[in-house]
């Protein structure tokens, strides 16, 4: 059996210590994540924060690539606010075969801030890339399983639990019913390394945490996947 | 100073109940000599629990038990020093060690055998672990100021924190206390964040001021 490990996302617990979620009450959506997604960049919960971190893309923008280590560098804007975070798994529609991926985010820029990501490949390994300055490209990131077979994005919602006061163990804790993935759709459902559940109630969609699976799992109908266990703690 | 967060904080806190950002009004609270905390400690109310003479106790057996009510809805929880209006050695006080419905289990202050006379008897119960009021502290907590929420990306915490508290004894020495509670006052139930251990008692001289600097509660 893998290891499954939980990750809570740091910008989360702030706004439950400001009121600003409710765990108990908000709609919660939770998503199976792409294969291999977080088993060579580990889980970030400082930055991998937001629904805006899972997919998206930077637009039409001007881009420099550079090696060693391998970067791509833009000249103003901001790679943080358009939701890259490091664990992404992104491509390019760079002309040059060698810029255009797939690559990992291995880190962001801090500083400047957000105008470079250094990247690696699917293995952790420094790439080489085609080195020099190129205009109009996009870099997508997605790090959400497609919608296919029994798998539709962003579909699965989850509400309404009840906080409990553990005495005997010294914390408190929600505990989520199980989700059953594929069972409606009637399909079989893709490998997927974990599932990561954010808040639509939140102001920007926080993330609340992610389920580690450990490895990648899958089921053929008419199995089905099925995520259950989910507890929330405060210890 | 060593901080133990109450369970019932923690329940607040996933409840949706408590607010350090805009924020809640919090208090603090100093305790008594020798007060030793434990997480069990929910609300404000459980330094001051408090039954009546209505209800018939029976002494005994390192216990006093009812059958009627409960000792935890009245608010008593293990830790408690607490003492009674009966007469003689059932007058206390005692230290409370288990809590159920019915029956509390108690020792002496010291933690030995407590010398209960068997008897069943109506009295009043106190418990006695916020220091009185008096030389510039007042029974009841003292609000804090400036608190916040933080986040603490080097150790991957959210927190609360406020201004550091400055107590000055004026008149005469405040203690001996064992340390710091803090707590929800806009809470319904005054809902207890934690404690501050001193992990020794300590006396504020007259004219002297006692500072707790910074202080922070790891959370979550």
């Amino acid at each position: 059996m893998p290891t499954m490990q939980s990750f809570v996302c740091d910008r989360y617990k702030l706004l439950m210590i400001e009121k600003a979620v409710n765990l108990a009450t908000d709609a919660l959506t939770i998503i199976l994540m792409r294969a291999d997604f977080a088993q060579v960049v580990p889980f970030n919960t400082k930055y991998y924060v937001k629904r805006i971190n899972v997919n998206g893309n930077s637009g039409a923008i001007g881009l420099t690539f550079s090696n060693t280590p391998a970067k791509i560098t833009r000249a103003a804007g901001n790679f943080w606010t358009a939701g890259f975070a490091p664990g992404n798994y992104i491509t390019t529609n760079s002309a040059n075969p060698a810029n255009q991926g797939p690559f990992l985010v291995y880190d962001i820029d801090l500083v400047g801030p957000g105008l470079w990501m250094q990247i690696v490949d699917l293995t952790g390994a420094d790439p080489t890339l085609t080195a020099g300055v190129e205009a109009a490209i996009t870099i997508t990131f997605e790090d959400q399983l497609p919608t296919a077979g029994g798998y539709v994005q962003d579909a699965n919602g989850m509400s309404a639990y009840a906080a409990v006061q553990y005495d005997t163990g010294g914390y408190a804790y929600i505990d989520f019913d199980p989700v059953n993935f594929g069972l409606a759709m009637m399909g079989d459902i893709a490998p997927t390394a974990g599932a990561l559940i954010w808040d639509d109630d939140a102001a920007a969609d926080e993330i609340v945490g992610f389920f580690d699976f450990g490895g990648n799992e899958s089921s053929t109908w008419p199995d089905y996947l099925t995520v259950g266990n989910m507890r929330f703690k405060i210890a | 100073m060593l901080f133990t967060a109450s369970n019932h904080y923690k329940y607040r806190l996933l409840n949706h109940n408590v607010d350090w950002d805009a924020p809640d009004a919090f208090k603090y609270a100093l305790t008594r000599a020798g007060f030793v905390f434990s997480p069990l400690y929910s609300t404000y109310g459980c330094l001051n629990a408090y039954r009546n003479g209505a209800t018939t106790f029976n002494f005994g057996s390192q216990s006093i038990a009812r059958t009627t009510g409960s000792w935890s809805t009245d608010k008593f929880v293990p830790g408690n020093l607490i003492t009674t209006s009966a007469a003689g050695s059932n007058y206390g006080p005692f230290l409370v060690t288990v809590v159920t419905t019915l029956v509390l289990t108690v020792t002496d202050p010291t933690g030995s055998m407590a010398l209960l006379t068997d008897v069943s008897t109506s009295c009043a119960i106190t418990a006695n672990d916020e220091l009185g009021s008096g030389y510039g502290y007042t029974l009841g907590g003292t609000a804090l100021a400036g608190e916040n929420a933080g986040l603490d990306l080097a150790t991957d915490n959210a927190y609360g924190f406020w201004n550091d508290i400055a107590l000055t004894a004026a008149g005469g020495d405040i203690g001996p206390t064992a340390g710091i509670i803090i707590f929800d006052d806009t809470t319904s139930d005054d809902c207890i964040v934690g404690y501050f251990s001193f992990q020794t008692d300590r006396i504020i001289r007259d004219g002297t001021t006692m500072n707790v600097n910074s202080s922070t509660v790891n959370h979550i």
